[in-house]
């Protein structure tokens, strides 16, 4: 798989959010993407998902501009913003319904990608009754759980203690050598740095790379 | 479709209770009322369903059941349409914007017909279930359910045109209170009022349909 972002600019209103990027990006990398908050890495991740439109330029996934078609990426999953399920349904009925909507994966698939994140003893708890960092948790196993070929993930690690951190970024390394595509935006540097092979800096709306 | 489903359930349980308490106990109150002023029942049904069929004419007291209705069932349809376009991550990367429309229209029929069963059943057990002539009430109940779909059904339509673009926002409110005039005849119903009621739904289904794909993702803008 190969995303390619060309001369992509967002402006809201007078603000230029982003200006005239350009990335390539394939399989088998983890690419990172830092910058203070409010420098344009959730949008741009908010773009590459198709929930934004870019004012100029164009998202490409092998050669097909999707977002031109009003599509949105095949087999994608992301974790942006905070993570929002059915409050009063177990960690592991809300991911049951979100894959039933595809039918992709067993129940067996749904334990190992809560097992992955540390919550397997907390699945028959409500959602209602979780930590902050038990539904950041929830919500980066939505993500794995059906084993897509791109992983988008904001703020992955906010709120998860260094243990679960951990196991997380070897995860993400494993997805990595299976040959997915993982893209991690962080405002901080440590929770990206040792897993990313290739880091974006975002600063005042334009994007540097930082070759590794 | 369970996913969705089950979401809405829970998010209008959870959060809109209110609302459903008053489409069913202002009309039970209607009934205790002024059950006692009819001969026969279905002289009494506009006041219970509403009915807007002769706005000058007409008795305040058939339009206050109809005006409830219309702002209820509106204020849940729209909830229930907008609310996924709030919280996109989880759904839209796992469904296409045309099997959300459908899931949409499927689950806000089903909310139609929920409401208006229970209505019903609330009539019957006020009548103690003693109503001649129960073909004639189903009749009710039918072109009730039909028009009140029809009606969600255009404000769906036009509030995925406002999708396109912010500032046509006020297109949608006045179009919501024109619809409050379109005639609900429901002591003169005839084959052809639910005729028309079923094309036109069809209609206007088949255009949420073709402006799905677009109006839906503008709306993420």
């Amino acid at each position: 798989m190969i995303l390619k972002i060309k001369n992509v600019s967002k402006k809201f209103k007078d603000c230029d959010v982003l200006k005239d990027v350009n990335m390539e990006m394939s399989s088998g990398k983890i690419y990172g993407f830092i910058g203070r908050n409010g420098s344009g890495k959730s949008v741009l991740l908010k773009i590459i998902c198709g929930f934004y439109y870019p004012t100029n330029g164009s998202v490409e996934i092998d050669d097909y501009n999707y977002i031109e078609k009003n599509e949105f990426p095949k087999n994608t999953r992301a974790l942006i913003e905070k993570p929002s399920f059915i409050p009063d349904l177990t960690g592991f009925e809300n991911l049951s319904l979100l894959a039933s909507i595809q039918h992709k994966i067993t129940k067996e698939d749904i334990d190992k990608a809560l097992d992955e994140v540390n919550l397997l003893s907390e699945k028959n708890k409500k959602y209602s009754k979780y930590s902050l960092g038990m539904k950041q948790k929830l919500g980066i196993a939505q993500v794995l759980m059906e084993n897509p070929d791109l992983m988008i993930f904001d703020e992955p690690l906010n709120g998860i203690e260094k243990e679960t951190a951990d196991k997380i970024r070897s995860l993400l390394l494993k997805k990595k050598k299976e040959g997915k595509l993982i893209i991690i935006a962080s405002h901080i540097k440590d929770d990206i740095d040792g897993l990313a092979d290739i880091i974006y800096k975002f600063e005042d709306g334009s994007v540097n790379k930082i070759k590794r | 479709m369970k996913y969705m489903f089950i979401n809405d359930i829970k998010f209008i349980i959870n959060t809109k209770k209110k609302f459903l308490f008053f489409l069913f106990v202002i009309p039970i109150i209607f009934i205790i009322i002024f059950i006692n002023n009819f001969n026969y029942y279905y002289e009494f049904i506009p006041f219970y369903y509403g009915s807007n069929d002769n706005l000058l004419d007409s008795n305040i007291m058939k339009i206050i059941p109809f005006i409830l209705n219309y702002f209820v069932l509106l204020y849940l349809t729209l909830n229930i349409y907008s609310k996924d376009l709030k919280n996109k991550d989880y759904l839209f990367l796992r469904i296409s914007q045309l099997k959300w429309v459908l899931n949409k229209i499927l689950i806000i029929f089903i909310m139609i017909f929920f409401t208006k069963s229970i209505q019903l059943l609330i009539f019957l057990m006020l009548m103690k279930f003693n109503v001649n002539a129960i073909n004639m009430l189903l009749l009710f109940y039918l072109y009730d359910i039909l028009f009140n779909f029809l009606i969600q059904l255009l404000v769906i339509c036009i509030y995925n045109f406002t999708l396109l673009k912010n500032n046509l926002s006020y297109l949608f409110y006045i179009f919501s209170i024109t619809l409050l005039f379109i005639p609900k005849k429901i002591n003169q119903i005839n084959i052809l009022d639910i005729s028309s009621c079923m094309i036109i739904s069809f209609l206007t289904v088949c255009i949420i349909i073709f402006s799905a794909k677009t109006c839906i993702k503008r709306s993420f803008n």
